[in-house]
């Protein structure tokens, strides 16, 4: 069972992951890929398990209600506890359950989303129109997108391929020719932080594993969003190098 | 206090020695239980079992990948939730209706200490421990309440955490739960996250973790403990 529950929870993350970098249509096809799979193992039905305990929540709160128990929480998580042992309940097939749920729940999230009528934020209604966040492929192993903040650049990107921590020697090169200084601010056992400060940029690159996080700042100008793609570009290139 | 003010901020995490059996235990049992851990954490947490500094950045990162309640830019703000502060808003000239007033009379969310817990442990997963992002399930299914699921599932298939559990090798995956405090710590807090682990670890045979963080005013620092639950 926990090849399931592990399957689920890494499907489940990447989905969210390319929601993060807002790759709609791949976020879509991880989920309706692991749901597809999930039918032929036959643990869709798990989903009624769990959706069966929380009914159950549900009743056991009503009648603490009725009973007017005084600390209902407690009372409704033991008397759940004591059923779940009297019927003998798998645990795991209910958190399967709950994964497939979610999963059926990242599906509907993922296909509003999609919709362009239904991308309105707070940010973007009324005077205050910005520019979206831009998908950008690229060939070369690696995805990310970029949007315009009122006082930075934000860029996110996943790796392809799947790394331990980030190596920033790699990117001592780019920096050079920048004539930009490079500082190690943090490093840990799968993540890790590094600074450049340039004449004309500044950026702080955050790593957890194959995702990355980078801020920008560059002075303003006409041509100021290609300047910073084409900065993101050498920066990654170097990175998955 | 601006952010860059406070670019990090040291973590004391304290391993609770002895594992919590909950199998067959009552609500009072429980509760007993949860209030010895109060009593006894000054004594028997005296050696931490890692002590580390989180860069805000990388906390920033796991909030937007593992947190639920949609909190962000924890790392520009940090200095007010840390220390408690009531937030700057913008208070408008005109008279708020009735109900929304008491978003500007709280001094400090419940929303935002639950957040800073739950994205210190995936940092504390993550960075100190080596798990891979990928296994660390946060999976309330959307804003959902009232399944019976752990706040985490980790798979953690290369048994990573065998340090911390305190077994060589333990079912998976672990179950977690997570509390934060503003304050002292709170015995009933914790004995619902106790409860809410029974009941799966019960049938199961499943290991369990609750993950509690606590604010230390005194010290300016947030303190971790760790607490084993087993069946």
């Amino acid at each position: 069972m926990d090849c399931d529950i592990r399957y689920l929870i890494r499907s489940i993350n990447e989905a969210k992951d390319n929601i993060w970098l807002e790759d709609f249509p791949r976020a879509k096809e991880i989920v309706d890929s692991c749901l597809e799979k999930s039918g032929q193992a036959g643990i869709l039905p798990l989903e009624n398990t769990a959706e069966g305990i929380r009914e159950r929540i549900y009743e056991l709160r009503k009648i603490a209600s009725r009973k007017r128990v005084k600390n209902r929480r407690s009372w409704v998580l033991a008397s759940l506890c004591e059923e779940l042992t009297k019927k003998e309940n798998d645990p795991a097939k209910n958190l399967v359950g709950v994964c497939v749920i979610n999963l059926i729940g990242l599906r509907e999230f993922v296909g509003l989303l999609s919709e362009p009528h239904l991308q309105k934020t707070l940010n973007n209604i009324g005077n205050n129109q910005k520019e979206g966040r831009i998908v950008r492929k690229h060939k070369r192993g690696y995805r990310y997108s970029i949007e315009r903040l009122a006082d930075r650049w934000d860029v996110r990107a996943i790796l392809d391929k799947s790394i331990q921590s980030l190596d920033p020697s790699k990117i001592r090169e780019p920096a050079d020719e920048r004539s930009a200084f490079l500082e190690d601010r943090s490093v840990g056992l799968r993540s890790n932080i590094f600074e450049l400060y340039g004449r004309d940029i500044y950026a702080r690159i955050v790593g957890l594993g194959e995702y990355i996080n980078v801020q920008i700042r560059a002075p303003r100008s006409e041509d100021e969003g290609g300047k910073v793609s084409k900065f993101v570009e050498e920066l990654l290139d170097a990175l998955i190098s | 206090m601006s952010a860059t003010a406070m670019q990090g901020l040291d973590i004391d995490l304290f391993v609770y020695p002895t594992a919590l059996k909950l199998a067959s235990k009552t609500e009072q049992q429980l509760r007993h239980e949860a209030r010895m851990v109060i009593t006894n954490i000054p004594h028997y947490c005296q050696t931490p079992f890692r002590s580390f500094s989180v860069n805000l950045a990388s906390l920033e990162v796991c909030n937007s990948r593992f947190s639920e309640k949609q909190v962000t830019r924890i790392d520009d703000n940090f200095c007010y939730y840390s220390y408690g502060r009531r937030l700057p808003l913008d208070r408008p000239d005109w008279r708020a209706p009735k109900g929304a007033r008491c978003l500007v009379k709280k001094t400090f969310s419940g929303d935002v200490s639950g957040e800073i817990g739950e994205s210190l442990f995936t940092y504390f997963l993550t960075t100190e421990m080596g798990i891979d992002p990928h296994d660390i399930g946060h999976t309330r299914p959307g804003k959902k309440a009232a399944f019976l699921v752990p706040d985490f599932l980790i798979s953690d298939s290369s048994h990573s955490l065998a340090l911390l559990v305190g077994k060589a090798s333990y079912p998976l995956p672990l179950l977690a739960e997570v509390k934060g405090f503003t304050g002292k710590l709170d015995s009933e807090r914790i004995s619902h996250a106790l409860q809410q682990l029974q009941a799966l670890i019960q049938r199961g045979s499943y290991v369990g973790l609750v993950f509690l963080a606590a604010r230390n005013l005194s010290r300016r620092r947030y303190d971790a403990y760790v607490l084993r639950v087993e069946q």
